[in-house]
C-alpha cells in the first residue's frame, strides 16, 4: 500500500474514547496519530460568554454544513438537526462536560439476566464483569484527577479512595441530607472529574461553577484536553492532528486493517496507513465512519456484514425536578457563609435497583443534585417558561431580579437506562450529504415505554426529596422530555461474544475486521444508571493494555 | 402522580445550556454581519415596542441593536423571517383592532395584542404567535443579558439588574471567608 504517512496507531477522535487508548499505547512506545475533526483550543481560549458558548452550540458543526437527520419514526420525515454531535474539538466532550464521574455497578453488567427480558427490547449482558474493569477506573482516576469520598455510598463499586477530596459542597446540602435520609435514602458527595486541590501541574478548582457547557480555563477540569492528550504528546510519539476528519477506514484483502483515509485541514484527501485503527468519534458518528467505509468485501458497511453496526442506539433517560428556595430562609438555618458557593454537591443511588416495584424494568439509576446553572440567559428562559410565557413586562423583571438575589435553585438530573430497541438506531441518510459530499447521519429515536416509565416514578421521588427539605421550597417544578434526549450516546458496536450478535468482540475488536477497535459509547450493550464519560475511559484504558499486549506478543 | 399538573413542565430541554426555541444554527466562529440591517424601519419599530413591553429597559440597554447583529447572520434567515411576519401580523392586528400600528398604541393596548399572541391565539397560515411571542422573548432575554460585545446589555443594565456587575465570574469571589483549601475529610458530613 502507497501512503504518504505511516503509524503504528491511528485513533480517530480525542475524546473519552480516544484519548486514554492513544495515551496508553504512546507510552508503550508505539508510533500514534490522532485524527481530530475539530480545532485544538487551549485552556486560554476558554471564555464565559452565554450566547457564543451555549446558546449558539460552540463545539458542535454548523448546521448548514454538518448536519445530521433525526426523527421519532420510520414514518415520519427525517430533520436537520444539531443534536447527536457530542463536540468536535480536541479533548472531545470532557472539554465541556460538568464531570460527574460515576462508576457502572454489576446490575449494569447483567440487566437481561436480571430482568429476564422486556417486550420488544435488545438487551444484551456485557461479556465482561464490573470486576474487569475496576483497576481501569481506579487508573483512570489516578491519572485525570476525579474528586469524592469513598465509603459513603452504600451502593458504591469500588475499595479504594478517590484520588482528590470531594469538592465543597454549598451549605444548603446539609438541609438536603436531613431530607433524605428522613426519607430513608443515603446522599453522598457527588464523584467529579474536578481536581479540588493541585493535582500535578494542575490548579485546584476556582469554583466558578461553570463546567457545564463550557471549557475550564483554569484547567481544574479533568478533561482530556489536560490529561491523557498531554500525556501521549508527552511521549514524543504522539501526534495530534486537529481540524482533520477521517472518512473512510480501509482494509486489505485478508480482512485486517491497513489505514484510514481522511481530509486535512486544508480539505485535501490524504491516507495514512495503520496496524491499528482505533474509532473512538462518538456512538453516531463511529457508526456512520463504518457505514461509510463500504468495500466489495463490506457491501453493508465495514465490519456490518451481520447488519448491527448503528443498532441499539441508546442515550440516557433524563428527568429534572426543580426547588426554588427562599435565599433568607435558608441562610436562617445554615448562616451566610458559603451562599454563594455553585455546586450541591449531592447524589443519590438507592433506586438504582427497584426490586419490588413491580415494574418490567426495575433498573432506575441515579439522582444528580445540584445548583442551578449560574448561565443567566438560560435561567431568565427557563423562567419565563415556567410562566408558561405568560408573565412579562415589569413584573416579569421583578421575578427575573429576585430569582437571582432573594432565590436559591436547587435541582435533580436523573441518569436512568435507556433502553436499546428497534425504535432507535443510526443509519446513513439517504438524502442528505454534509459540505465534504459525505452522507450524514440519521438518528431514529424514541425512548422504550419501560425506560418512560422508570424515569417517571424517578421523578416523583426525586421530588418528593427535593419537597421534603426545610425550610420548604417556594416552588416545585418537574420537567420531562417528550422525547429521548440525546446528550449521552452508547450501543451502535455493541460488544459480545457472538459475531451473530455483536459487532465487536470483548476485546472492543471488531469479530470482522482484524485490528479495528472501537474504544467510544459505541461498544456498551446497554446504557447503565450513571453517565458513560466514566467508563469509557476507563474501557479505553482496558482496550489500550489490550492492544499494547498484542503489540507485545507480536501479533499485529 | 403527588406533583400537580401545573408543576409538570414537558419537552424543555434544559441541561444549563441551550434552547429548543430558537434554532441552534449558529458555529462557534462569530458572525459576520451583513451590509444590511435584518428589519426594514417599521418592522424595527413594532419590535422594539415589543420588546420594551416584555422588558421594560430594553431599548435602552440595547436589544433592539443585539438582534440587528445575530439575526443579520446568514444562519439566522429563518428567525429573522418569522420575526418580519410577526412584526407585520403585530402591525396588523393592532390597525385592525385600534386603528393605529402596533408601536402607536397604548402600553395596555400593546400588551393585549402580545397575550394574544402569547397564549396561542394568534394563527395565520404556518405562523403561530405563540412561537413569535416565545422566541422574541428568547431574544429579548439574550439581548438583556448576554455579554455587552454583541451590542446588548448595554451599561450592564441586564447584569446589573441581577447582581452580576461582572458577568459570569471566572471564580468564586468568596464574599463570605471560606478556606478554599480542603482538608481531605471536609465536602461530607456524616
Amino acid at each position: 500500500m502507497r501512503s504518504s504517512e505511516q503509524a503504528d496507531v491511528v485513533v480517530i477522535g480525542s475524546g473519552a474514547g480516544g484519548a486514554p487508548v492513544a495515551a496508553v499505547l504512546a507510552e508503550a512506545g508505539a508510533r500514534v496519530v490522532i485524527l481530530e475533526k475539530g480545532p485544538y483550543y487551549t485552556s486560554g481560549d476558554f471564555i464565559h460568554d452565554e450566547v457564543k458558548i451555549c446558546r449558539r452550540d460552540f463545539w458542535v458543526p454548523y448546521l448548514d454544513d454538518e448536519p445530521h437527520t433525526i426523527r421519532k419514526s420510520e414514518d415520519e420525515p427525517a430533520k436537520r438537526t444539531r443534536s447527536g454531535w457530542t463536540s468536535a474539538c480536541v479533548g472531545g466532550a470532557t472539554v465541556h462536560m460538568s464531570g460527574f464521574f460515576y462508576r457502572l455497578k454489576p446490575s449494569d453488567f447483567r440487566l437481561a439476566e436480571m430482568t429476564g427480558g422486556i417486550e420488544n427490547a435488545e438487551i444484551a449482558d456485557w461479556p465482561i464483569s464490573i470486576e474487569t474493569l475496576l483497576p481501569h477506573y481506579d487508573m483512570m482516576e489516578a491519572r485525570i484527577g476525579v474528586s469524592g469520598r469513598a465509603g459513603v455510598n452504600p451502593f458504591e463499586t469500588r475499595d479504594r479512595p478517590f484520588p482528590l477530596p470531594p469538592l465543597r459542597p454549598h451549605p444548603a446540602a446539609a438541609l438536603f441530607d436531613e431530607a433524605a435520609r428522613s426519607l430513608g435514602y443515603h446522599p453522598y458527595p457527588t464523584p467529579r472529574a474536578i481536581a479540588s486541590r493541585v493535582f500535578g501541574q494542575r490548579p485546584p478548582c476556582n469554583y466558578c461553577g461553570l463546567c457545564g457547557d463550557y471549557g475550564c480555563e483554569n484547567a481544574s477540569k479533568s478533561s482530556c484536553l489536560v490529561s491523557f492528550i498531554p500525556a501521549a504528546e508527552a511521549t514524543g510519539r504522539c501526534q495530534v492532528k486537529a481540524r482533520s476528519m477521517a472518512r473512510r477506514v480501509l482494509t486489505d484483502e485478508s480482512d485486517r486493517v491497513r489505514g484510514v483515509e481522511y481530509l486535512d485541514a486544508q480539505g485535501k484527501v490524504r491516507t495514512i496507513g495503520a496496524r491499528v485503527v482505533c474509532l473512538a468519534a462518538s456512538a453516531v458518528e463511529s457508526a456512520r465512519l463504518l457505514l461509510m467505509s463500504r468495500s466489495n468485501r463490506f457491501p453493508h458497511g465495514l465490519a456490518n456484514n451481520n447488519g448491527l453496526v448503528g443498532k441499539n442506539l441508546t442515550f440516557s433517560t433524563l428527568g429534572k425536578g426543580t426547588a426554588v428556595f427562599d435565599r433568607q430562609a435558608l441562610v436562617a438555618r445554615v448562616g451566610l457563609r458559603g451562599m454563594d458557593l455553585p455546586f450541591f454537591q449531592r447524589s443519590v443511588q438507592d433506586d438504582y435497583w427497584m426490586e419490588g416495584s413491580g415494574l418490567a424494568l426495575p433498573k432506575g439509576g441515579t439522582y444528580n443534585f445540584i445548583i442551578e446553572h449560574p448561565n443567566p440567559i438560560n435561567a431568565a428562559v427557563r423562567l419565563a417558561a415556567g410562566e408558561k410565557w405568560r408573565v412579562f413586562g415589569p413584573e416579569f423583571k421583578d421575578r427575573l431580579r429576585r430569582h437571582f438575589l432573594e432565590e436559591l435553585t436547587v435541582e435533580f438530573e436523573i441518569f436512568g437506562e435507556s433502553l436499546p430497541w428497534s425504535g432507535s438506531y443510526v443509519d446513513l441518510d439517504p438524502e442528505r450529504k454534509d459540505r465534504f459530499g459525505l452522507p450524514v447521519a440519521r438518528i431514529t429515536a424514541r425512548n422504550h415505554p419501560e425506560a418512560d416509565k422508570v424515569n417517571e416514578k424517578m421523578l416523583v421521588r426525586g421530588m418528593d426529596m427535593l419537597k421534603a427539605m426545610k425550610p420548604a421550597a417556594k416552588r416545585v417544578y418537574a420537567w420531562t422530555w417528550k422525547d429521548t434526549t440525546y446528550h449521552l450516546q452508547q450501543g451502535t458496536c455493541r460488544f459480545g461474544t457472538d459475531p451473530a450478535r455483536s459487532v465487536l468482540d470483548p476485546a472492543c475488536q471488531a469479530h470482522e475486521v482484524r485490528n479495528l477497535y472501537v474504544t467510544d459509547g459505541s461498544f456498551m450493550p446497554t446504557s447503565g444508571g450513571v453517565p458513560s464519560t466514566a467508563t469509557i475511559m476507563a474501557n479505553s484504558l482496558r482496550v489500550g493494555a489490550l492492544i499494547r499486549d498484542r503489540f507485545l506478543r507480536r501479533e499485529v | 402522580m403527588n406533583y400537580t399538573r401545573r408543576e409538570m413542565l414537558i419537552g424543555l430541554a434544559c441541561l444549563g445550556g441551550s434552547s429548543l426555541v430558537i434554532p441552534r444554527i449558529v458555529s462557534g466562529e462569530l458572525p459576520t454581519p451583513e451590509e444590511e440591517k435584518p428589519f426594514g424601519p417599521e418592522e424595527r419599530e413594532t419590535l422594539s415596542a415589543a420588546e420594551e413591553r416584555l422588558l421594560p429597559g430594553a431599548a435602552e440597554a440595547g436589544v433592539p441593536e443585539y438582534l440587528d447583529h445575530w439575526l443579520s447572520h446568514r444562519s439566522f434567515h429563518p428567525v429573522r423571517r418569522y420575526m418580519a411576519h410577526g412584526a407585520r401580523h403585530l402591525d396588523g392586528t393592532a390597525r385592525k383592532e385600534h386603528g393605529k400600528p402596533f408601536a402607536g398604541c397604548t402600553g395596555e393596548q400593546q400588551d393585549a395584542i402580545l397575550k394574544t399572541f402569547a397564549g396561542g391565539d394568534f394563527k395565520a397560515g404556518k405562523f403561530d404567535g405563540s412561537v413569535f411571542f416565545q422566541q422574541l422573548m428568547e431574544l429579548t432575554l439574550e439581548g438583556y443579558l448576554s455579554d455587552p460585545k454583541y451590542g446588548g446589555n448595554r451599561n450592564r443594565a441586564g447584569w446589573n439588574l441581577i447582581g452580576i456587575p461582572d458577568g459570569l465570574r471566572s471564580c468564586w469571589w468568596n464574599p463570605n471567608g471560606v478556606d478554599m483549601v480542603l482538608s481531605p475529610d471536609e465536602g461530607f458530613q456524616d
